[in-house]
């Protein structure tokens, strides 16, 4: 059977120890002590940047961060995220995936799950070297206060910064941003479409200069090789529709019908080029709609 | 004096004939029982019988009536035991004579003495060989549907009064005989045509591989982006009945008194839409006296399912047994009965529970856990068993005007198309007793689905790439296998499965 993970000891260290991370102390208010379960090492923070944005994410905001996450992972960053539905999921997920280092601090106590369908993510963040990181009591229950509290952290912990993906007005993440901000660490936005409810808040945190904006994976850590994480389009070995459907699709996303009417030809002639381009893994499509295959899978 | 008098009882599809015995005491305080479990329906033929004799100009005998509904341990339910009552009542009294053929008596009385349209008379007209029954008399409006069956005869009674005079040989009534109808025109009649619908000729394709294949078609899409409409539309694009299909649907029809007065045989292929607020068992069917429900008055035909995720978890799980069986099996503490179920579903569903998930205009106001729990009820096993799964975008009129329609085909000439590969199939496959590709099982894959190998190839490695079950595989192959049949080709080329491909089932 497998082994219950409450019963994985939970390491408590206190500020004023030699373990407690030096980072914490630029906050005003550092946790009096840090509970801890799984791989704890206090010298990784240096390297730790913290991915955080909406909980809401649309596509784009998942795209990004799994091109970003999987990029600085490759790079050999520590992520460090909040644990919430929507992108802080998404990044620790995707950090795993690419046999990276991520770590969760909790706005509740170690002995709680929220969401509760996270529960393999917990358990995955483990068996992969990570950890989950809280302040409160082991079976303390997440509050409304408790996530802004735990974002303080979040923003001190990454010393290399803090990645915001899509952030609404007022939403937590501009809170993690203003700590972050003020603690004078680095802090990278990604900009979103300008209609867009979700990315209101990090497209105005570049407008008013508080944050970086952030283009590629090179706007936050500068290259050490010149390797695209993008997948390079391979016009060979494709026939001359399946050219037309890609040069179509390169400018937008596109429902089935819309590329039909862009490249005039009937649904039924397009639709098995379209398998055959998404089986080769060029074109991706989500609820109906295509676009070009950007984050590369193993 | 006792009289008997055959007449029939429906259990589910199955008749089982019932012996009306009647005794007229000489001696007892005047009045009726009937006994032999009968319903409140019966109860009541008493004084339907008594006012329809005294009105069609006969006495009522003033003396003890026993009546006995043979076998006495079957429940027994209707109006349909009215004429063999009276009947035998009448005989009794000396007023009629019985006829010499063994004879079935059908149908329900009004106050008049007239005979009013009984459900049930074609399967009623069906078994009367199986008891070696010649005669049938039934009520006139509903004697066109026993007429369909050959080697008995049908009397269609308009009145009490009328089917003495026939009996006693003074004025005989004329055998019922079948109107020659026009299956054509008995086409169904669809709110809209396919080309009055804009664009989602993604959308329209599909629907159209479902209806020539009879295959389940699962369309998602945000609010006013059609799928109601285009579910609608998709009666106009059904094939008729086959003779042997329509028997079997006019049977459930019959049974449930479906069959309009004077109607007869069912042409036109059922197409049934259900709220859902419907009941488990008015969908699947059932109850304590079990009845056919809306999957199987689908049999043959469409059942639509709009806001797919809003009924209820049982009563969408209940449909799993019927759409991989074709059939129904209810069983009740009484026994145990089947119903034909073998339907196309069409099922419309949002995306999440306000509609505008993934919507590129309107932001989407449902917390992920909704969405999440909206969806649930949507994955697993049944979504395998939907042959076809459709997105339906929102069709911005801006872009319909710039752009034109690649193709636009009215439902009559997708009809055509339709019949076209139904014949196609039927010819491969009427053999084995099925007619469609989508009622295929694994069996007939193997012995009638001719693939390429590059063909096989692809799905194979579509297989690995995309995750898919093994339920899965095997729809592909028969919505492959109906792409084909469209194009009249002669096997399942790597063409055809890569459209397949496009409405498989998506898996988040």
């Amino acid at each position: 059977m497998k082994k219950n993970i409450f019963d994985i000891p939970i390491e408590v260290i206190k500020k004023g120890t030699k373990k407690y991370p030096q980072e914490l102390l630029d906050l005003t208010d550092p946790p009096l002590e840090l509970r801890v379960r799984g791989a704890f090492d206090a010298s990784i923070f240096s390297n730790a940047l913290a991915v955080v944005g909406s909980r809401k994410m649309t596509r784009y905001g998942k795209d990004l961060v799994e091109t970003f996450v999987t990029a600085l992972s490759s790079r050999n960053l520590v992520v460090i995220s909040g644990f919430m539905y929507g992108v802080d999921t998404t990044a620790h997920r995707a950090a795993i995936e690419a046999g990276g280092v991520t770590i969760a601090v909790l706005a509740h106590g170690l002995n709680y799950i929220y969401p509760s369908e996270n529960k393999d993510l917990y358990q995955l963040i483990l068996d992969s070297g990570g950890c989950l990181i809280s302040e409160y009591p082991d079976s303390f229950k997440p509050q409304l206060w408790t996530y802004p509290k735990r974002n303080r952290i979040v923003a001190a912990l990454a010393k290399k910064g803090t990645l915001i993906i899509e952030a609404a007005e007022q939403s937590g993440s501009l809170i993690t941003a203003s700590y972050a901000d003020a603690l004078n660490r680095p802090l990278f936005a990604v900009p979103g479409s300008v209609f867009s409810k979700t990315s209101e808040g990090t497209n105005r945190l570049i407008k008013d200069a508080i944050a970086q904006m952030v283009l590629s994976i090179e706007d936050i850590v500068p290259s050490f090789n010149s390797g695209s994480d993008i997948a390079p389009t391979l016009f060979e070995d494709i026939n001359k529709d399946e050219k037309a459907l890609l040069a179509a699709l390169s400018y937008e996303e596109m429902n089935i019908d819309e590329i039909s009417m862009k490249v005039s030809k009937t649904v039924t002639e397009i639709g098995s080029h379209l398998t055959m381009l998404s089986l080769r893994g060029m074109v991706e499509e989500t609820n109906g709609v295509y676009r070009i295959r950007t984050v590369k899978k193993k | 004096m006792l009289t008997t008098i055959l007449s029939a009882a429906h259990s589910g599809l199955e008749t089982i004939a019932i012996e009306v015995e009647v005794n007229v005491f000489t001696k007892g305080f005047p009045g009726i029982t009937i006994i032999g479990l009968p319903n409140k329906a019966i109860e009541e033929a008493k004084e339907r019988v008594k006012t329809a004799i005294t009105n069609s100009g006969f006495e009522f005998p003033q003396s003890k009536i026993i009546i006995n509904l043979a076998p006495a341990d079957i429940p027994k339910e209707g109006s349909c035991y009215d004429l063999p009552i009276a009947v035998g009542i009448l005989h009794a009294m000396g007023v009629v004579q019985l006829p010499k053929e063994k004879s079935f008596f059908y149908g329900e009385l009004s106050l008049d003495g007239s005979l009013r349209h009984t459900k049930g008379v074609l399967l009623l007209a069906l078994s009367a060989k199986q008891h070696s029954v010649k005669e049938l008399y039934v009520p006139l409006p509903s004697s066109q549907e026993g007429a369909v069956v050959s080697n008995v005869s049908v009397f269609p009674v308009a009145s009490l009064h009328e089917l003495v005079l026939h009996l006693n040989g003074s004025k005989k009534i004329a055998k019922a005989l079948i109107k020659p109808g026009n299956t054509e025109s008995e086409r169904l009649v669809a709110e809209f045509d396919f080309n009055e619908i804009i664009g989602q000729n993604h959308a329209k394709r599909a629907l159209t591989i479902a209806a020539a294949g009879g295959h389940n078609l699962f369309m998602q899409g945000p609010p006013g982006s059609g799928k109601t409409m285009l579910a609608r539309a998709v009666a106009g694009i059904l094939p008729p009945l086959s003779p042997e299909e329509s028997l079997e649907v006019t049977k459930i029809y019959s049974v449930t008194g479906n069959i309009p007065p004077g109607g007869s045989l069912i042409w036109a292929r059922p197409f049934r839409i259900s709220h859902h607020t419907t009941s488990r068992i008015g969908l699947i069917g059932g109850g304590s006296k079990p009845h056919p429900g809306e999957i199987s008055l689908a049999h043959c035909g469409v059942l639509f399912l709009d806001e797919f995720p809003e009924f209820a978890r049982s009563t969408l799980e209940s449909l799993r047994q019927p759409m991989e069986d074709g059939e129904v099996t209810v069983t009740r503490a009484a026994g145990t009965l089947k119903f034909p179920a073998d339907f196309m579903l069409i099922a419309a569903a949002n995306p999440c529970p306000c509609g505008y998930l993934g919507d590129p205009k309107r932001e989407c106001t449902c917390s992920p856990r909704m969405i999440m729990k909206y969806q649930s009820k949507l994955s697993g096993p049944l979504m395998d068993r939907i042959d076809l799964h459709v997105s339906v975008p929102v069709v911005e009129a801006d872009k319909l005007i710039e752009h034109k329609d690649v193709e636009t085909v009215s439902s009559a000439k997708i009809r055509e198309r339709i019949i076209k590969a139904r014949e196609v199939q039927y010819k491969r496959l009427s053999k084995s007793g099925i007619y469609m590709n989508g009622s295929m099982k694994n069996k007939h894959i193997s012995d009638f689905v001719q693939l390429t190998t590059k063909a096989s190839q692809l799905l194979k490695q579509a297989v690995n790439a995309y995750n898919l079950s093994t339920r899965t595989y095997f729809r592909l192959i028969k919505v492959s296998q109906t792409i084909a049949d469209l194009e009249a080709a002669d096997a399942v080329t790597e063409t055809h499965v890569a459209e397949a491909l496009q409405y498989r089932v998506r898996v988040e």
